[in-house]
């Protein structure tokens, strides 16, 4: 296994996390994936809303760089996370949450740091 | 990835190239050597066992142009590590070792490069292709070992096109455009994400897709997304390259004033219009040909026997 899937794997380890993906915020492209993959949101419509949040927000004003995105709903809890990066295009960590069985502000965490030794 | 490129269906392709028919017979017999194009000078696909190690090819940055554009990894650093590593050692690791890259990064690099790199190949695809054994022609300096499924990059490539043409029209048209930023550009009050305004200081009308990617280390397809958004917000102008003139121009020269310094982009990124020097240097550039005297020899036609 190549240190980039391994590391996409290891997301797994979370309490309640049922998938997770690497993706290009840029190009859409995924580098893996892990978990029930169907489960995942289709990777044009994750980096395309990410891309419209990003030029959104800069064009509002706001200062800094998009970190993390939640969406919630019913059942699951999506995260998406912008990986760190010295150079090079965004990628983005996506992974999905069991409801019923994560604490939100805790799973966000365990993502934020996932994602930043994601590429390590 | 995901899936297999074992299990897919290679009719399920929305078109039918010749590239398309040699991966597939290659994957097929598990094939390692290079696929080689005669008529196109510098396009090789390395396979190892039936999977596409890596590409090379003058039409994208490969995994070494990145690293190296972009600024990841310095030229003094690159040339020590390839000095440690030797002729036959092992680049990748030589980099992870002596802590230029970390392994996750090297994967993405040599991954996406990969992609893009048959994206850029399937924009202007050859019709002949030739086996040749592997130790011919230029060792590719980070192939990915294990390789990706032709299948898988060939349907990426199918995608990347797919989403070109819904948003921008013909990705091979694309391609071959020379985007100028405009006016509404250089307003002050407009401002762009840090990667735009890369993009957007590349952009002189003189430089296509492809010659920006290399500029900035980032994917031929990458570059052609963000044009394409930029020119949805009115910032840079895609416009198709004006056939060469037969006869030279005897229009007077016009200098005409530069513009004021604005929000995107920095006072010294307004060009300077020298008509003369510009006119040299557009011809210099075209005359280049990355991969200029490459010695290819022929080792037999496809599929070896």
């Amino acid at each position: 296994m190549s240190d980039l899937a391994a590391s996409i794997s290891r997301v797994l380890d979370g309490e309640g996390i049922l998938a997770s993906m690497l993706v290009d915020a840029t190009t859409s492209l995924v580098y893996g994936f892990a978990g029930e993959g169907a489960l995942l949101p289709d990777p044009d419509e994750s980096t395309e809303l990410v891309q419209l949040l990003v030029e959104s927000l800069h064009e509002a004003g706001g200062n800094g760089e998009l970190e993390s995105l939640i969406v919630t709903t019913s059942q699951c809890h999506y995260l998406t996370h912008v990986v760190p990066r010295h150079r090079g295009d965004d990628l983005l960590l996506v992974t999905v949450a069991d409801r019923a069985r994560t604490n939100l502000a805790l799973a966000d965490r365990a993502m934020a740091v996932q994602a930043g030794s994601v590429l390590a | 990835m995901s899936g297999s490129g074992a299990d897919r269906d290679w009719s399920a392709f929305s078109s039918t190239t010749a590239l398309e028919g040699v991966l597939r017979q290659a994957h097929y017999e598990r094939f390692t050597g290079r696929l080689a194009a005669p008529g196109s000078v510098g396009v090789e696909i390395c396979l190892v066992d039936g999977l596409v190690t890596a590409i090379l090819t003058p039409a994208a940055p490969g995994p070494d142009s990145v690293l190296l554009r972009s600024g990841r990894v310095s030229q003094v650093e690159w040339s020590r590590a390839v000095d440690t590593a030797g002729e036959h050692g092992r680049l990748d690791e030589t980099l992870v070792s002596r802590s230029l890259v970390h392994g996750g990064e090297l994967d993405v690099v040599r991954i996406s490069a990969l992609f893009d790199a048959m994206f850029a190949v399937c924009l202007d695809a050859p019709e002949d292709w030739e086996a040749q054994p592997p130790e011919s022609g230029i060792e590719p300096p980070l192939p990915l070992v294990p390789g990706i499924p032709p299948a898988l990059l060939l349907t990426e490539a199918d995608r990347r096109s797919t989403t070109l043409s819904r948003r921008w029209g013909s990705p091979a048209q694309l391609a071959r455009t020379r985007p100028h930023v405009t006016a509404k550009a250089t307003q002050a009050g407009t401002s762009a994400i840090e990667r735009h305004r890369e993009i957007l200081l590349c952009a002189n009308g003189r430089r296509t897709p492809r010659d920006i990617a290399f500029v900035l280390g980032r994917g031929v397809y990458a570059v052609m997304t963000d044009l394409g958004r930029l020119e949805n917000r009115g910032m840079v102008q895609i416009k198709e390259q004006a056939a060469p003139a037969t006869l030279p121009s005897v229009a007077p020269r016009r200098i005409e004033a530069a513009s004021q310094a604005t929000t995107v982009l920095p006072e010294h990124a307004v060009p300077e219009q020298l008509p003369r020097r510009v006119q040299q240097t557009a011809a210099r550039a075209e005359g280049m040909t990355p991969y200029q005297g490459f010695d290819r020899t022929r080792a037999g036609d496809y599929p070896p026997s």
